[in-house]
């Protein structure tokens, strides 16, 4: 049970830091549209990663 | 009473009042629906949506007549009215306007077909393998993400080149909802190019398997062992948080997520009287009328749009790149697991659910008659299904920043 514990605390803080990434810190580089664009797009694939991990929590049951 | 013999019959006559190329494109097309009724009953090609879309466009493009001012037309759909009294009018005169307007053009139908995917999908196969099937999802989605600078580079504009470039995702919902977001203009082109390429799916992607994969690989067993029996309250969390996480980032695509998910949680609630209406009268009488309407919408005028045989290459080049993306993908994977996994699931993370699951598997069947490798297929295939919707979510949220990037902001 610890172990799965373990797999969702760090899958919700990884797609909680990737939706940070993607929606507060990406906007502030809207005169750099290169940085803002890359911003984003590591903001999803962390978010993704979050969910990934939860997922492979799921596995432990 | 002075009305000459031949505008009686008028369907006939309008083939020789057209321009030849038109009249020759209709009888074409008219063929070409007989085609798409006979492979679909034949199972070669998708049933589903393949008669009832070859009926419609046998009917339409037979069914021509002189509508005013010796103007030619139908009866079934116009889908380039812009004016609202001009709609209104049709909307009581053309039997399929009102399914066209309601429902295809605004995003309606893929939602509700999205519905019933995710009613009909089991997480359980993608949790099995979760980061196995993200992986060779991601792998597959190579002709999403590679076709669009090709459909940059030929002129196409960054929401026209991302509509075509999402046909290598090979979900038809996906691409109707892309197209409506990004290129209205070229919606009907690219979805009737979409679901007549997804119908082929069945019958090119075997091909493509038996002379790229050694026939011996081809029928790797797997451990159906490894499919772990998931608690319904946790996979009901990870739904609610998939769906806020997903929404979120990209809340152009938030209709099509919510659909899929809503559908996903009914399944996981044991709702069963709504489970049995979104997986049943829901997703099949949508993809019914999709399948009739795209096809009333398939007129030689459509196919003879300049941009059309551009799009029929693009769309080809997408759907041939995330074949073969998926299947190196699914040769690394064999590779790295040391012959463990099947590299044909690879090819079910083009996200035709359940189509290339089912190529899959009856390609490793047939090289070897214990291979059983659909559970897997089908968790790749589901994992493909949100790939493929959070790289359209990209494209929908991304496409006004690549615009200015391209224009050197």
């Amino acid at each position: 049970m610890r172990v799965k514990l373990k797999f969702w605390v760090a899958g919700v803080a990884l797609a909680i830091s990737g939706l940070l990434l993607a929606k507060l810190i990406a906007p502030l580089y809207t005169c750099q549209v290169t940085l803002e664009l890359l911003v984003f797009i590591a903001g999803v694939i962390l978010a993704m990663a979050g969910l990934g991990v939860i997922l492979a929590g799921l596995r432990k049951s | 009473m002075n009305i000459p013999i031949w505008e009686l019959f008028q369907g006939f006559y309008t083939l020789f009042t057209a321009e030849p190329a038109v009249s020759i494109t209709r009888i074409a097309l008219i063929l070409l629906g007989a085609v798409f009724v006979y492979f679909g009953s034949k199972k070669i090609l998708e049933g589903l949506i393949m008669i009832p879309m070859g009926i419609a466009m046998i009917a339409v493009n037979a069914g021509t007549m002189f509508i005013r001012a010796g103007q030619a037309g139908n009866l079934f759909v116009d889908p380039l009215i812009a004016d609202s009294n001009t709609l209104i009018n049709l909307l009581q005169i053309n039997f399929l306007q009102p399914i066209f307007n309601f429902t295809l053009s605004n995003g309606l139908i893929p939602c509700l077909i999205f519905m019933g995917i995710g009613a009909i999908t089991d997480i359980d196969f993608m949790i099995a393998r979760p980061f196995t099937s993200l992986m060779l999802a991601v792998a597959a989605e190579f002709g999403t993400i590679f076709t669009f600078p090709i459909a940059l580079a030929w002129g196409f504009n960054p929401g026209q080149a991302a509509s075509i470039a999402i046909v290598g995702g090979a979900d038809g919902p996906m691409v109707l909802f892309t197209s409506l977001t990004l290129a209205r203009d070229l919606l009907v082109p690219i979805a009737v190019i979409a679901y007549v390429y997804l119908a082929l799916v069945y019958a090119v992607y075997p091909y493509l398997i038996k002379n790229l994969i050694p026939r011996k690989i081809q029928g790797t067993t797997m451990d159906l062992h490894s499919i772990p029996k998931v608690n319904k309250t946790e996979k009901l969390i990870f739904v609610v948080l998939a769906t806020a996480v997903l929404c979120i980032l990209f809340p152009v695509a938030a209709p099509l997520f919510a659909s899929f998910f809503v559908g996903v949680a009914i399944k996981e609630g044991n709702l069963l009287r709504h489970f049995e209406f979104l997986s049943g009268p829901l997703l099949y009488g949508s993809t019914f009328f999709l399948g009739f309407v795209l096809g009333a919408l398939l007129t030689a005028e459509t196919i003879l749009d300049g941009s059309v045989w551009k799009l029929l290459i693009l769309g080809c080049v997408a759907l041939l790149l995330s074949g073969l993306g998926g299947l190196a993908g699914g040769m690394i994977a064999y590779k790295v697991s040391k012959g463990k996994i099947n590299p044909l699931i690879g090819i079910a993370g083009v996200s035709c659910v359940p189509s290339t699951a089912k190529v899959a598997q009856s390609c490793a069947f047939k090289a070897n008659k214990r291979a059983m490798i659909l559970p897997f297929a089908m968790g790749v295939n589901v994992a493909g299904v949100i790939t493929t919707a959070i790289v359209a979510g990209l494209y929908m949220t991304s496409i006004p920043m690549i615009s200015q990037w391209l224009a050197g902001g």
